[in-house]
């Protein structure tokens, strides 16, 4: 489904990412680990054509080159990011930023279920709750599910989550997390998570990568990180 | 059914009503032009929020899109038209959305400032052409001799029947740009409003968006020109000045424009009566306004209305 090969990303002169390559096939559940500064939200942007940062090298979506296209039209091709800071529209309320993420028919993919608004209170029934409140109104974690339940309204065919779980208190981690499973196992999207770590979400991968300066230096089954005490420690600095 | 129960809870309903006995109101009934003048005012502010209320763009030249309506309408009307009405306003209409087309296409790309600055070059650029161009626009002398004809058979001689000539139209188009800002393209406009990348990352192309609304507008605001042209029965560059543009955006932002949709009436009415009826009191009431606009700016940026949605505890998105 996602194939980068090779791929450069720079900020002006400063190179972050070194020929990244990176596979990705339909269904799959990918983690990428790495510290602050590894180049995952870079590669996320990148992936998604924002710029900066400037990228060099191959990103091929279901079969088209996408690299150098705007980002309207990489989100149209079914690509859909939930950035780490939770860009919600904070002068609108739940519901119209939930109604934004829809996208039209010609859009999307033919023959897949389609996730809803009802989907996304029936996922998120605290959306539900707060759905006439403003944006600016909920809490870093409502924030953060409603990043997600506005991402799948557009039903993407890939879904990129950078940190989805950063700044939120564990409890709360631990219940988007635990939405995001229940929506990949009910609607079968296709995943790529970065995180600096989680030990929680390691299990649920199918495979994950380790950046470091803006290298891929790892990628192989979860299991084979989880065993590496070694390479968590000193990449990581866990465990 | 429930709908029709909620009618009378509707603002514009309200507007409707009291600019439809506009003529019989004690004191203002004797000021009809000013009432066909407040009239097509809210047409052009309300078609101005559209860009910045709406989109967030800083067009500060949206004078020019009404002064073209007003030449267009004008030469329409002396050159071409069989002096019949439909013409004109058609033509100021089309003028304005073409030259805030290809304004918009030049600069749907560029923000804040430097969107703002070249919406006022663009609009001291027609000033320059429609003040030196004498054979088509009269240059200094602008265009006079339109004389309003019968429409539909009714005279528009008659200021009355003008007056409700312009209250069926900023009827018609108040209605058509509230359901533009009410639609899925509207709500797209807000997203574009506060984060335009955000937006470009959920799928919208947010320069076509920009484009569209800004030519959409544009629009409008020719079609209030062509009104201004019929209803002065002339065309001069002096409603080109940047002065103009300025005119409309501190009507808007004054009257809320921002924070509600009719923000735009509520701005546009204070500076037209202020401007008829204060300036005749005392002729420093440009003072008085302007005073006004820094103080109530300042602690409100809202504007007005947002003065009274805060007060009612109501957001504007809800």
């Amino acid at each position: 489904m996602l194939k980068i090969k090779d791929l450069d990303i720079f900020y002006g002169q400063a190179q972050v990412a070194f020929k990244t390559s990176l596979a990705v096939k339909e269904g799959e559940f990918v983690g990428i680990f790495g510290r602050n500064g590894a180049g995952k939200t870079s590669l996320f942007r990148a992936l998604m054509g924002l710029r900066p940062p400037a990228a060099k090298g191959d990103i091929t979506f279901k079969g088209r080159n996408v690299q150098g296209l705007p980002p309207h039209e990489i989100a149209n091709l079914g690509i859909g990011w939930v950035p780490e800071d939770r860009k919600i529209f904070p002068n609108l309320t739940i519901r119209r930023n939930l109604l934004l993420g829809e996208k039209a028919e010609k859009h999307l993919s033919k023959g897949k279920r389609r996730f809803k608004l009802d989907d996304a209170y029936r996922f998120f029934p605290k959306l539900h709750e707060l759905r006439d409140k403003l944006g600016s109104q909920l809490s870093g974690g409502e924030q953060q599910m409603l990043t997600v339940a506005r991402t799948m309204m557009g039903n993407p065919d890939l879904l990129l989550l950078d940190e989805p779980t950063e700044g939120l208190a564990p409890n709360i981690t631990k219940d988007v997390l635990k939405m995001i499973l229940e929506i990949r196992a009910d609607f079968q999207v296709t995943t790529i998570v970065v995180e600096q770590f989680s030990e929680a979400l390691l299990q649920h991968l199918d495979r994950c990568c380790v950046m470091e300066m803006g290298e891929c230096i790892f990628d192989d089954r979860p299991s084979a990180l989880q065993n590496d005490e070694e390479l968590k420690r000193r990449l990581l600095g866990v465990g | 059914m429930s709908k029709l129960s909620q009618l009378h809870k509707d603002p514009l309903l309200w507007i409707f009503l009291v600019f439809a006995l506009y003529p019989f109101l004690p004191y203002f009934g004797n000021f009809i032009s000013l009432g066909s003048e407040l009239l097509l005012w809210f047409i052009f502010t309300l078609s101005f929020n559209l860009c910045l209320g709406q989109t967030g763009l800083p067009s500060f030249g949206h004078g020019a899109f009404y002064g073209l309506g007003s030449y267009a309408a004008a030469i329409t009307f002396l050159r071409l038209s069989d002096k019949g009405f439909f013409l004109p306003v058609l033509g100021g209409a089309v003028v304005g959305c073409l030259a805030a087309a290809l304004l918009g296409w030049l600069i749907k790309d560029k923000r804040g400032v430097y969107f703002a600055m070249l919406t006022v070059a663009f609009t001291q650029v027609c000033f320059g052409v429609c003040w030196r161009w004498d054979e088509v626009t009269g240059g200094e002398a602008g265009l006079s001799g339109i004389i309003r004809q019968d429409f539909l058979g009714i005279s528009m001689k008659d200021p009355q029947n003008f007056y409700y000539f312009c209250f069926v139209i900023f009827a018609v188009c108040s209605l058509l740009i509230r359901a533009i800002s009410r639609s899925c393209f509207g709500l797209s406009l807000q997203s574009v409003r506060q984060n335009h990348l955000r937006s470009q990352y959920l799928g919208y192309p947010t320069g076509l968006y920009r484009f569209a609304v800004y030519s959409l507008s544009g629009a409008f605001a020719g079609l209030a020109g062509a009104l201004y042209c019929l209803l002065t029965q002339s065309a001069f560059a002096d409603i080109l000045d940047w002065q103009k543009s300025g005119d409309v955006v501190m009507a808007t932002l004054l009257g809320g424009g921002t924070a509600s949709f009719y923000g735009p009436i509520l701005g546009s009415f204070i500076f037209i009566v202020c401007r008829s009826l204060l300036s005749s009191l005392w002729e420093h009431w440009l003072f008085i306004y302007g005073l006004s606009f820094v103080i109530i700016l300042s602690f409100f940026p809202t504007g007005l209305m947002g003065i009274l949605q805060k007060k009612k505890g109501r957001s504007k998105s809800s």
